[in-house]
């Protein structure tokens, strides 16, 4: 029974790094810039989320509304700064880093410096208990589940089924020759970094209910989210699913069982990964 | 009609195109000949606009392309055959034809019917990623996908490298299929007896410049030039 409840922590765990790996996979994959600010998007996605469940007191549209705000924030970021540094590596990862310290301390003068955890209305701070069997399980656990594997599913279909996937595949193998195919290839880019952005808002709004939320987590999350893509392989979507299954159980079965070892858990994939197959599980290296 | 004039490009600090200028006609092939590191690849990419012309201009009926960035040159007409393929990978068959389909103002246009017509490897394979394709598969994935955008001009870069005779010659034939539904075809080679077989008119670059042009039965009756900037 308790190996059941800690499964699904854990996958609940996994649940919210697969949200916010998979923007961070995704931009990596068609853009080439690792966005360390993708964290600080998670940072600010559960806190507007914990703002506007406090003044509305619906939890389903803390998430819309946090999701909303950070795509927007994306998008004005990648239009206005990210779009003229384009190719320069070294320029975009001290601007993404940049951009971190700017977010946290606009997050650290609005929601100061103390952690929160979203307290959530109504059903969702309810448990239920687990058809088949006498599980009690946290309401929020189970929508984090839930969301999470429905993305998943939205995702899956978007990349796999519609054109504009068909482009952000084909942008992941040869981003200049699709543009050679009359691609608008920087619109593509401003269009997957919302997106990513989106999806690191969603889930810091499923995430602060389950983790704490303060200074510093987004760091903890960004650290999270660049094992699980290493793990799984940068920029493949599939390796974010799987990456994030692995990091989630693995990080959780640690805390649980042999707490002084939790971060051992958790990075000795990574360095087992490195050793073995350094272009992660599902990923495929660039010839 | 695609014409180029004094065209001048650096590849980072190295001054590769230096002048440049030819003139390519619709529903004929124009191949530029040369040895390894002249700027025949500098000169396809700087047409693309994926590498910029620091000088010159790019004519295509009127429209100047140089200066504009990749996708619009594509729209504007002019679809690229690349050196070493460049297939989406983790795209399917059918996804990298589908992918930049489009009309083109075309009277008869290319459909994934008549590419699959011309290439019936394709339609057996529609459903396989690029990555599995065969290299002469995959050239063959690559022009369909260059056509399915219904150019004018149509560049090709060295789409002979690495292939058996066999498909070299499947190669030839299409260009002068291609050629004659009306496509304009920009043909950069070094295989020789590729070029010579398709085209109509021939130019050599060297060093960075046109040093000579003419037909192919010309070039045939030079043997001092082809020795001279060939090797052949």
């Amino acid at each position: 029974m308790q190996l059941l409840v800690q499964t699904l922590n854990g996958l609940t765990l996994a649940g919210i790094m697969f949200l916010v790996s998979s923007g961070f996979t995704l931009v990596f994959g068609v853009m080439r810039v690792a966005n360390l600010a993708h964290g600080a998007f998670y940072l600010l996605g559960g806190y507007i989320a914990f703002s506007t469940v406090q003044v509305i007191g619906n939890f389903f549209l803390g998430v819309l509304v946090a999701a909303v705000t950070t795509a927007v924030l994306g998008l004005v970021l990648e239009r206005t700064l990210i779009n003229r540094i384009r190719g320069n590596v070294m320029a975009e990862v001290l601007l993404t880093l940049g951009l971190v310290f700017v977010i946290d301390d606009v997050a650290l003068a609005i929601w100061g410096g103390d952690p929160l955890s979203l307290k959530l209305p109504g059903l969702l701070a309810e448990s239920s208990t687990l058809p088949g069997s006498h599980l009690v399980y946290p309401n929020a656990r189970l929508l984090i589940l839930g969301v999470a594997v429905l993305v998943g599913l939205g995702l899956y279909y978007l990349l796999r089924r519609t054109r504009v996937g068909a482009i952000v595949r084909a942008g992941v193998d040869d981003r200049e020759m699709v543009g050679a195919m009359g691609i608008n290839v920087r619109l593509v880019f401003t269009a997957v970094f919302a997106l990513g952005a989106l999806l690191a808002g969603m889930g810091g709004a499923l995430g602060a209910t389950v983790l704490t939320l303060g200074p510093g987590s987004d760091a903890t999350i960004l650290t999270f989210a660049l094992v699980t893509v290493i793990v799984g392989g940068l920029g493949s979507f599939e390796g974010a699913v799987l990456g994030s299954l692995i990091v989630g159980l693995l990080s959780n079965y640690g805390e649980a069982y042999f707490p002084s070892l939790a971060h051992f858990a958790l990075f000795a994939p990574l360095v087992v990964v490195l050793l073995i197959r350094p272009q992660g599980v599902l990923g495929r290296t660039t010839a | 009609m695609i014409t180029v004039q004094n065209l001048h490009t650096y590849r980072g600090l190295s001054y590769v195109l230096q002048g440049v200028g030819l003139t390519a006609e619709g529903a004929s092939c124009t191949t530029i000949l040369g040895r390894n590191g002249m700027g025949k690849t500098t000169l396809v990419e700087t047409v693309m606009g994926l590498l910029p012309a620091r000088e010159g201009s790019i004519d295509l009926d009127g429209n100047e392309l140089a200066g504009k960035s990749p996708y619009q040159i594509a729209r504007q007409g002019v679809a690229l055959v690349p050196q070493g393929r460049r297939v989406f990978s983790s795209l399917t068959v059918e996804e990298n034809l589908t992918l930049g389909a489009r009309r083109g103002g075309s009277a008869n246009p290319w459909t994934l019917e008549r590419v699959y017509d011309l290439f019936p490897n394709l339609s057996r394979r529609r459903r396989n990623r690029g990555s599995d394709l065969s290299g002469g598969e995959q050239q063959m994935l690559v022009i369909g996908r260059a056509v399915m955008t219904n150019p004018r001009v149509l560049v090709m870069d060295e789409p002979s490298e690495g292939l058996a005779p066999v498909i070299v010659d499947l190669v030839g034939t299409v260009i002068d299929q291609l050629r004659q539904q009306g496509l304009c075809v920009l043909l950069v080679e070094q295989n020789y007896g590729l070029a010579v077989d398709v085209a109509d008119k021939i130019y050599i670059l060297s060093g960075g410049q046109i040093v000579w042009d003419g037909t192919s039965r010309e070039l045939e009756q030079s043997p001092d030039v082809r020795h001279e900037h060939l090797g052949v």
